[in-house]
This record gives C-alpha cells, structure tokens and sequence, in this order.
C-alpha cells in the first residue's frame, strides 16, 4: 500500500480519553489486570451516567465508545443502552453518530430496545439532512426488524424514488428494503413494487443500481415471478456497460469497469429463464460473447485486474449453464473449463472444478464434452490443496457413468487409502453410492464395500452396512458369494469390527451355503467368528449371539459350543448381551418348533425405494456434507435403509443401560435390524431385568390409558367395529363409538396416547412432526390370552397425504406388542383424515377395525405472528364465500376463553394474536400452512367472537384457499364445540 | 454476495473486527470465530483463497498481519467477493494511511463506519473508492464542525 501520510480527519476526530483507554489494556500485563480495569472503568462510568447531571454530549459519546470497546472485547453490559439511545435524539452528528455505531453493534433485532428508538428513526428519516437520513437508514440495515418494517417502509420506499434523495439515501434504502424483507418475508411483493423497482434502473449512479441489483436477486431469488419487467432493463445496462463501454469513470476497478455490477447484473438473469427476442435475448448473446473475448486479457496484469475479469466471466459461464441455449458458448465454456483445470492460480483451479460440476450435470451433451478431462480430474483429487480435492471428489462424482464407474470407483479406493481424515467420510459416501447406482452385478458391490471397510471401516456409517446387508438378503445370486467373501475377509487378523457385523449377519443368514466347503464348515465359520467375539464392543457381541443362535437352527452339531457361550453370558453385566444369551439358551434347548420359526432366514426387505442409494440425498450434495451427518444418524429412518430399523436400535447401540426397557421390544430382531416383529414368545420370568423391562415398555400406553379415559376400563367384548366412515357423525349412543371418537379427537390435540382399546386389542401411538414430514409409531397391544393371528392392518394415503407404512409381523402373542412405524408427507390440503383398518382373527371369529388416523392439517400448521395492523390489513384482502367462512354454533359446555386459547394455540398450532381484538371474550389468530396445492404457502386468519351467557360463538375464517378454510372450520367447531 | 459475517483477525488469532450481519446467538460467534480461525491461520500458503464450511463458503485473504475473513453463500462469486475485500483494505488504506493494526485498534468505531459505507446488510453498497471517501470526509468534517464540541479530556 502506498500513501503514508496520515489523515489529519483522524487526530481532529478522535477522543483522547477513549484512546488512553485502549492502551491502558492493550498494556495490561495480564489478563486479570485488564477485568482489572474494564471493572473500574464500568463502575466509573455507571456512576457518571446515574449522578452527574450535567454530563455532556461528548462525555456520552466517549463512554459508549469505551463502553463498546469493552463489550467488543467479551464483556457484558448490563447498562449503557439507554444513553446510546439517547444519543441518537441529538441534533449533533458526532453524537448521533456513535448513537447509531454502538446500537449496531450492542442490540439485534430482538432487541427489547428496538421499539423505543424507532421514533428516532423515523424523526431522521423526515430530517432535512443527507447524513441524518443515512444514519437511520444504515441502523436499519444492521438491525431493522419487522417492527421497523410495518412502521417505516412507507417512508423508506418513497425515499428510495424520490428524486430529491441523493445516491447516499437512495443506495441505502434499498437495502433497508432488502434487509426488512429478509426479515419479513413476502413484505415486497411484486404487485405493489415492481413499477416503482424497475423506474430505479434509469438512475445514472452506479452505486445506486449496486444496492439496487442487491435487492432484486435477493426478490427474485424468492420468487422470480413477476420481476419480469426488470430483464430488458438488465441486459441493456450490461449492453451499456461491455459493449457501447459507457459508464462513470471513477467505478473503473483496475481497468475493469465495476465488476461487481456486471456480475450482479449477470447473476440476475439467472433466475430466469433465457429471455427471449423482445426481452433482449439477442443482445444478451453478444454480450456474453464479449466477455468471453475480453477475458482473453486476464492472462497479464495485476492480480486485482485478474481476479475482476475472472469474477465476470464465471459469473457469465454459470449464466450460459443456466441458459443452455448457445451450443457455441458451451463449447467455448467446456474449452476454457479445461483449461482452467491446469492453471497455476489455485483459485482458479478451485472455480474451474467447480464451475465443471454445474457444467458436467447440466446434460448427456456436456458431460460428454468434458469426459477427456477425466484423467486431469483424478490427478486434481491428489492436490496439496484440501479444497481442491474436495471439488474435484465431487465432479467425479458426477462425471461418473456406467462405462467410467469401475475405473474411477478403483482410482477413489486407492485414493481412500492415503485421504487425510477431513474427506474420508465423504469419500466413503460417495464410493458406497456409486457402487451401488452403477453396480452392474452386485459382488462387484460387495466387493468395494468389504473393500472400503478394510480401508476405512471407521468412517463406514452403519447405514452402508445396513445396505450392503439388505442387497445381499434381496439377490439370490450373491448370497453364496458374499458368505464366502465376508469368510475369507475375516481371516485377516485386524478385522474391523464393522466388517466382524457384517461377517456376523452375513454367515448367520447364509453360512450354510459354504458349509459344504471344508475349509468354511459350520465349526470353522463359529470359531473364526468367535475369535474376534472378546475384541468387540456391545452390540457386536450381542449380534454375534444372534448369529449363533442362527448356527444351532442351521447347524444342530454347533449346538454345544453355541449354548457354552450362551451359559458364560447368562450373568453378563449388559443387560441386552444378558438377556439375548438367556433367551436363546432356553430357545436352543426347549422347543424345536419355536426356534425354527424365530430363527428362520429373514425374508428379503421390502422397500419401497429400493432404488434409492443409501445416501443419495447425502453424496449428490457435497456441499451439505455437515448437516448430513445429523440427518443420517437423527431423522434419517423415513427414507432408505433404515426404513427397516426400528428407532430403538441407535439408542441401543449408544447407551445400553439407559434403553433397556426399549431395547426389550426387539429380543426377537436378534441383528438389531428391525426385521422379525414378532414378539418374544417365551418370557423368562427368572430374569428380574426383563420383567421389569417389559412392564415399562408397555407404560405409556397403559399411564395414557388412565389419563384419556379416567377409570372407565373397556369391558367391551369387541364386536367388529365399522367407524370408518364418520365416527363424529354416526357417534350416536354407542359407548364404544363415543369413546373412539373421544381419543381421536384428543389425539389430534397431542402427539402421543392411546388410539382405541377393547379387551383384546390397545392401539396406541406417538407422533413426531417436522416440516411436512411426519412420523408415527403405532403399538399395537395384544390384551387378550390368546394370539391374534393373520394381523394385518390397511393404511392408505389421501390425497394430500402420502403415507408410508411399514409391513409388519402377522402374529401378536397373548401380552405382546408389536410396533409399526409409519412415515407420512404433506404435499396439499387436506381434509380428512387417513383410515387404518386391522384385520386379525381371534379364535373363533375374524374381526375388523377401522379408525381414523389423528393426522390433521393443523399438525403441518406453524407459527405466524402478525401485528394488529398487519392481521387487518391481510384480513381485509380476502371476503366473500368459498375463502371466507362463518359458522355460529353453540357450545356444549361452558366456554372458557382460556381453555379455547390453549386448545387453538397449543392443540391446533394456531397462533392466537393476542391485543389485536380488545374484547376479551373474541380471539384473533392466524397460521401459516406452508404446503398449499399450488405450491405456495397459505396464510390463515382467524376470527372467533363469544358470547359466555349465551354460550355463543361466532367463527369467522379467512384465507386464500377455500379448501384450508373449510378444513379449519371443521375442526375449530369439532374442538371447541 | 451476500455476507453473514465478516472477521479481521490477526496473525495471532486475535479478533480485530466483527461484523454480522446474520442472526447468530452470542455463543455461535464465539464458536465460529474460533473455528474459523483455525481453519485460516492455519492453511498453508499458496492454496485457494476459498474454503467449504458449514453451508457457507469462507474467503479470505492475508493482507500483512491481518486475514479478512467473509462468510457468504455458497453460489456466491468467490472472485469478486475477494476484490471487495481488497476494496476494503484499499479505503482503509487511503483512509488512515497505510493503515496497519493498531489504527483499527484505536479507531475501532471509525472502521465500523467505513465499512458501513461499503457493506450494508450483508451486501454491497458502494463500489467506487472515490465516494465513499469523499463521503467518510464530509462526515467528519462534520463532526468536527458541530458548535461546541468539547476538545478538552477528563
């Protein structure tokens, strides 16, 4: 940097006592000393602020810098707030200045705070001053919230066209603009601010349209309908800028003429489609084809000058991806990408790789194009720089084909090997998905797994192994080849324990089809197995259990070395290890029949997709690479493998003494894969551990039994139960109809209890919902003394709702239960509920039952809060009939408005808007349903008046989608009724 | 390019200057600045100036002891985002005149404000170094024209 004379505006300025200060404690020895000082000099100036009356604007504005500084270096600030805001009702600018400096940096836009000083604001904005206006205007962008927004964006947005206000004023209210709208989502929309947005696009001043340009992709980002009309005036502004070379000489940046708009102006089109010939499409070409040109000198000059031109022409190239309508310029753009690839400049090398990936997936064409590149590509993952490997890991990912898979599959193993720790995870997705999306026979598949839990069998989530388990059980074919590959593996002497499951599973369903084989007969398969059983952790050992439990079934002569382990495991410390060895000692030694059954072979996995990776959703997107994680191991179990784990395996496998009594509901699952549901058919009762475990297991359902229905025990000898069609209408006088509509409708309130029970069958369930996605967990309880045999239930989706139950075990033994999960997503309104119908039979007779699933709309509903000024000015948009509905109905019980406000807030997601309405007996809500049929989210608003003596109400519904409001009629009425 | 944050830190891993523009808790910023520093004091030279992190992309550049630090999106120009840092330092530069550690230290409030004039909500404001001069003068020609200022320290 060169010039070094100082600015004689900083001594002028600056304030000596906050700069002695500032040395003070950059001098202090030692830390103590430094909380030495800020304690005196915080004590000093809270005295100064409470007692001296006649402190000055200087005084004020050296303390709230010393006291920023010292919030800045890590400590708190229990006080000074109130004089920075006082500050700001200065007329003087150095005061009002570090007014609005330390409420930057001091207050967010929660901030209590914030509504006190929007006066301040709003008296700087209507100030005559340049200055004054862009100090609120900038406050309002470091931390202007929605309240800001309702109360100054009429002000803000006249600002921003008028043309008395200067570039200073106008550049900041559009990104105050922005900044409200970020934080009030939907605040700008197109209809009411389109014209007045374009009309700013003629300004001559460059750093008006920067923050302009800002603010349209950050709207058009959202949702670029109806920002149409800013394209022509776009294109024409590049056109103005590259090719007639028109522009203000001061924005020239190293020879490159304001970069940062061009790359704006050119990131704009992108969330468009090609503009076509009355939108300047032509023009648009030729622009593009200049920068092309003139990126030819980015090869010379300063770094600055480079890195300008560079910044334009990729933000051109990823317009031409996006366009895909010149097949010229997409050569061109593969031709430069290859290039790229052997640059010196790491950056370069970094976006080029980059920049590939878009251009690889855009289509068959492109791809092909820049197959020869694929050799470069693997040298680029050997790179020193971790960035550059992990572009690189992705193109190949999505280079990858049918012909290339087993070439670049080989290269990434041989890469794994030597991949430091921070890309091996990714790396060991990517391979695993490939592999299997491209597996043209599945021991090669085998083969690369096993391979790369060898290699890095740390980083081998369970949920590969889960997969590779799962096609093996699926294909015929391999089942032989895997038993004797995962043999073979497991002879090496350092097995990873992963690799020592797999062996497990794998031998304990198929080790008979090497059993043949001398060198793999069922002793030798047990004893290699049972040499690694010391070495491994819990739940290793207890699915090494499972699998000689498996042996003694296939192989009766395993019978006493099996039960010798067994016996040795009896008084084990784990409780799961205890408990497994106790059980399969007496299921080994009692009942010949019954171990057959329990233990015969798993059948193959039922799934719907089962062309889905493993983690598809994880490798297709490096760039989630962290939240992945939390998505595999959490909420992961709706989508792929583990649609087959019940929920309980992963906590069992972290903590085996806290999840004992869940981990009692799967001693039948002997792998931990959530394969057998059926119950335990032998209790053994000399196991206090397990009794106690089944007692609690079965808790919540019985605690809820007593909640929902006090004491009223069902003494109903079940008949066969029809209430599918409405069960709130046909709710006549039946006892049992009354009481299955009771807990539906107190299970649309809640997320978890008690369905329906009778003396034979308890239905329970609990539920989880999050974002459109919902899950339930469905017990079904056996409290007869008989089993309930040919258990089937029927579960299908509406429209709206997609349901995915998963099958279950066809038999529930006398005092057992058997668990179905069921994953749900909403992708419209809807109005009904979901029917579940099981079917069993019980000695003697067949019976069915049909129940309505508690699954409403308002389950998807969230939060929407709305000030009293916006609730009306919503409210007034819609009217009139199908969108609005009213209803006035009498209430059956006494109304208290309390008990409304929690069953509408808490039990229906309906945020109850309290202060819009001053009567207290009327309640105002609202609530956002984010999945509307027309893929837009709806709004809902909700009116309910009462009258307590006559126990009245009035409802009152409004939204943009008739449907929605019909829906939340009926089920205000059927709750508040 | 829109910013979530931007972090001056020193050699050292000092922190110099902060600026957010995105909702983090208290503790977040901590976390991140520490993290962050990590990853960048401790990247060997010559590598990209670009690293993945989080959902965000983190760019940044040395310049003498100090590393400017931006956390923005990932579909974000990398390129041009290191030019607005290089743009910083230039105002700083011609501002405080080869401007090093210790003004930003001692003028701490002085750099929130020039960087207010370039970044605003997260976003580019002002691109021609000229104006925003030209504007930072007239503003503290200002200050030090209001009637009665105190010149005198306690």
């Amino acid at each position: 940097m060169s010039m070094s004379v100082t600015n004689p505006n900083i001594a002028k300025t600056s304030m000596r006592g906050l700069t002695n200060f500032i040395s003070d404690l950059r001098n202090s020895p030692s830390k103590e000393n430094e909380e030495k000082r800020v304690t005196k000099e915080m004590a000093h100036i809270r005295k100064e602020f409470k007692e001296n009356k006649n402190i000055d604007g200087y005084q004020r504005r050296k303390y709230v810098c010393k006291l920023v500084y010292m919030y800045m270096l890590g400590y708190e600030l229990d006080f000074g707030h109130m004089e920075a805001v006082t500050l700001l009702s200065s007329t003087k600018f150095s005061e009002k200045q570090i007014g609005y400096i330390a409420l930057g940096i001091l207050l967010n836009e929660q901030h209590e705070m914030l509504p006190l000083i929007i006066n301040s604001f709003k008296e700087d904005l209507l100030a005559r001053s340049d200055y004054f206006q862009s100090l609120a205007l900038a406050a309002i962008c470091n931390i202007g919230g929605k309240e800001v927004a309702e109360f100054l964006s009429p002000l803000i947005q006249k600002l921003l066209i008028a043309n008395t206000s200067s570039p200073m004023v106008k550049k900041r209210c559009a990104l105050a603009i922005l900044r409200m709208n970020r934080k009030h989502i939907g605040f700008v929309s197109p209809d009411s601010w389109v014209e007045r947005l374009v009309s700013v696009l003629d300004e001559p001043d460059f750093g008006v349209l920067t923050s302009l340009m800002s603010l349209l992709i950050e709207l058009a980002s959202e949702n670029p309908v109806g920002w149409e009309p800013a394209i022509p005036k776009v294109i024409y502004l590049l056109k103005k800028i590259i090719i007639n070379k028109e522009f203000p000489k001061e924005y020239v940046y190293y020879h490159v003429t304001c970069p940062w708009l061009q790359v704006k102006l050119l990131k704009f089109l992108r969330y468009f489609p090609a503009p076509d010939e009355s939108q300047g499409g032509k023009v648009l070409g030729e622009i593009l084809t200049a920068i092309f040109a003139q990126s030819e000198s980015a090869k010379a000059g300063t770094v600055n000058h480079k890195n300008s031109l560079n910044a334009v022409l990729f933000e051109a190239i990823n317009l031409i991806i996006h366009l895909d309508n010149d097949p010229v310029l997409l050569k061109q753009t593969s031709l430069l990408l290859g290039r790229f690839l052997t640059v010196k400049e790491t950056n370069i090398r970094y976006l080029g790789l980059e920049a590939m990936s878009h251009f690889a997936s855009l289509s068959n064409e492109t791809s092909i194009m820049i197959k020869k590149y694929q050799d470069t590509v693997l040298l680029s993952l050997k790179d020193s720089d971790i960035s550059i490997r992990r572009r690189a890991l992705d193109l190949l990912y999505g280079m990858c084909d049918k012909n290339t898979c087993k070439h670049i599959v080989a290269e990434l193993l041989s890469y794994l090997q030597t991949a430091d720790y921070a890309i091996r995870e990714e790396l060991v997705i990517k391979i695993a998905n490939l592999a299997e999306k491209f597996a043209s026979n599945y021991s090669w598949y085998v083969d690369v797994i096993l391979q790369l839990i060898t290699t890095a069998g740390d980083f081998v989530s369970d949920d590969i192994w889960f997969r590779v388990v799962k096609i093996v059980t699926n294909h015929e074919d391999i089942q032989a080849y895997a038993a004797s590959t995962v043999f073979n593996a497991l002879q090496s002497r350092n097995c990873h324990e992963t690799l020592i499951k797999v062996g497990g599973y794998i031998l304990g369903e198929f080790g008979h089809l090497i059993a043949d084989n001398p060198q793999s007969s069922p002793l030798v398969q047990f004893n290699i197995l049972h040499s690694k059983f010391n070495t491994c952790g819990a739940p290793t050992k207890a699915l090494l259990l499972s699998t000689y439990a498996k042996f003694v079934n296939l192989f009766p002569e395993l019978t006493q070395q099996t039960q010798e382990v067994f016996k040795q495991h009896q008084s084990y410390i784990d409780a799961e290890i205890q408990q497994r060895a106790c059980e399969y000692l007496n299921l080994t030694s009692l009942n010949e029949d019954l171990m057959q059954t329990v233990l015969d072979v798993i059948p193959a996995f039922i799934d719907a997709k089962d062309n889905s990776n493993t983690t598809s959703n994880t490798a297709n997107n490096s760039n989630m690479i962290n939240s992945q994680d939390s998505k595999i191991s959490s909420g992961g179990y709706n989508q792929s493998p583990q649609t087959q784990i019940q929920p309980q395996v992963q906590p069992q496998a972290q903590n085996q003494q806290q999840n004992v009594s869940t981990n009692g509901l799967d001693l039948l699952d002997p792998f931990g894969l959530g394969l057998t549901n059926q119950q335990p058919t032998q209790q053994p009762t000399q196991q206090p551990v397990y009794q106690q475990q089944q007692a609690e297991s079965f808790s919540p359902i019985q605690n809820d039994t007593v909640s929902s229905f006090g004491q009223q025990q069902g003494g109903f000898n079940s008949p066969t139960i029809q209430a599918a069609g409405s069960p709130i209408s046909s709710g006549g006088s039946d006892p049992m109809q009354i009481k299955i509509l009771a807990s539906y409708k107190r299970l649309c309130l809640v997320t978890e209890g008690v369905l329906y029970e009778d003396s034979m069958l308890q239905v329970g369930l609990k539920s989880e919902y999050q974002s459109g996605q919902g899950r339930l967990m469905l017990y079904y309880g056996n409290s007869s003394t008989f089993p309930l045999t040919n258990f089937n239930i029927t579960l299908n989706s509406i429209a709206g709702l997609t349901l995915q139950p998963q099958s279950i075990a066809p038999v529930i033994q006398p005092k057992a239960q058997l668990q179905q999960p069921v994953t749900f997503t909403c992708t419209a309104e809807f109005t009904e509920s979901p029917i579940i119908t099981i079917n069993f039979l019980t000695p003697g007779k067949p019976i069915t039952i049909s129940l309505r699933l508690p699954i409403v709309i308002s389950k998807f509903f969230e939060p929407l809060r709305l000030s009293s000024g916006d609730f009306f000015a919503r409210w007034k948009t819609i009217s009139g009939k199908p969108l609005e509905i009213q209803e006035i109905f009498k209430s059956t019980k006494p109304i208290d408005i309390q008990s409304y406000n929690r069953v509408i807030q808490e039990g229906l997601n309906i945020t109850v808007l309290k202060q819009v309405d001053p009567n207290p007996n009327n309640i105002v809500a609202s609530c956002l349903f984010p999945f509307g049929s027309n893929g837009q989210p709806i709004n809902s608003y909700i009116r309910i008046e009462t009258n307590p003596q006559a126990n009245m109400c009035r409802l009152t519904i409004r939204s943009q989608s008739a449907t929605l409001t019909n829906t939340i009629k009926n089920l205000l009425i059927s709750h508040l009724q | 390019m829109t910013f979530h944050f931007l972090l001056l830190l020193s050699r050292q891993g000092k922190t110099r200057l902060t600026k957010w523009y995105s909702p983090f808790t208290t503790k977040e910023k901590s976390r991140f600045t520490r993290e962050i520093g990590n990853m960048v004091l401790n990247r060997p030279p010559k590598l990209c100036n670009f690293l993945e992190w989080k959902e965000y992309k983190i760019i940044f550049k040395r310049y003498a002891s100090l590393y400017f630090v931006v956390c923005c999106d990932r579909d974000d120009n990398e390129l041009i985002v290191l030019e607005i840092i290089h743009h910083f330092v230039e105002i700083l530069d011609r501002y405080f005149g080869n401007v090093c550690e210790l003004d930003l230290i001692f003028n701490f409030h002085k750099a929130y404000y020039i960087l207010d004039e370039l970044i605003m909500a997260g976003e580019l404001q002002e691109t021609s170094k000229k104006t925003v001069l030209r504007l930072i003068s007239q503003q503290d020609t200002l200050l030090e024209g209001g009637p009665g200022e105190h010149k005198v320290d306690l």
